[in-house]
């Protein structure tokens, strides 16, 4: 795990607390503990593999070591460990989903703005060898 | 410019005190330090209740109730609109609602707190802002 916290701090829901409502902010979490309702943070998440998450998640970067129920939305990255649970569909700009790990639901990956400049391929001129098909 | 010639003995001993005192850890996953508290940073809002046996420590917002077997710690940057049950609570910054200690309750220079409170042990520093009843009962 990297530790660059991006000038906020990182707040910690220690594993017999339980939060049931909703987080939001400009804050990097760990929760150890559980959580009901919604988290929306400006800000890197972890759930360690003690949390129990039952909401839906918007974050920049996610890492699921506990267990996740509900729809997350991971700004830059999502990262589902091998003692993961992930239950639910999942956003993310690029996802990382390790050997054991359990993931149910549906992914969908949010595009990057520099997909546009990818987009015009080189495109190979087919017409003189259907000619010399169309011939034969 | 100095030698810094007292740095190096300094250095040894620290070593020498770190390496004697490094407990085994008995169980790796668990840190003392962190655990059983939690720590709500300064910019983190929350909107509903918490619950359950750990200590927090508060330094952002926080809207609902709480309840807990160890300790709150509302720090000087937080605000809560709230009633709170906890074994001791420490105010520090803003408390709005009922405030029921089964130990202790600390309003420090810097808290406020609007409402009623319930603590077998009180203590009210000079300065702080405290609108509300008080009822000591007995433990």
């Amino acid at each position: 795990m990297d530790m660059s916290t991006t000038g906020a701090s990182v707040s910690l829901v220690s594993e017999n607390i339980k939060i049931e409502g909703e987080l939001s902010g400009e804050e990097n979490i760990l929760i150890n503990g559980r959580v009901i309702g919604s988290i929306k943070l400006n800000g890197d998440i972890v759930i360690g593999s003690t949390g129990v998450v039952e909401a839906d998640i918007d974050g920049n970067t996610i890492i699921i070591q506990g267990e996740v129920k509900g729809n997350v939305i991971a700004r830059s990255h999502l990262e589902i460990q091998s003692t993961g649970k992930m239950i639910g569909d999942i956003s993310a700009r690029s996802i990382d989903i390790k050997e054991g790990s359990t993931f149910e639901g549906r992914s969908h990956m949010i595009k990057t703005d520099r997909s546009a400049t990818v987009a015009p391929v080189k495109q190979p001129s087919p017409p003189p060898p259907a000619a010399t098909a169309d011939s034969q | 410019m100095g030698w810094f010639k007292k740095s190096s003995p300094r250095e040894e001993s620290t070593t020498t005190a770190t390496a004697t005192t490094t407990p085994p850890p008995t169980t790796p996953h668990e840190t003392p330090v962190s655990k059983g508290a939690t720590y709500l940073g300064k910019n983190l809002n929350i909107n509903g209740s918490i619950t359950g046996r750990d200590d927090i420590q508060i330094f952002g917002r926080h809207t609902g109730n709480m309840q807990l077997e160890g300790d709150i710690d509302i720090k000087e940057s937080a605000t809560i609109q709230g009633n709170l049950k906890a074994r001791t609570i420490q105010v520090g910054g803003n408390a709005e609602g009922d405030l029921i200690a089964s130990s202790k309750l600390h309003i420090k220079r810097t808290g406020k707190v609007t409402g009623n409170i319930t603590s077998p042990v009180l203590a009210l520093k000079e300065g702080a802002v405290f609108n509300g009843e008080v009822n000591m009962r007995s433990r």
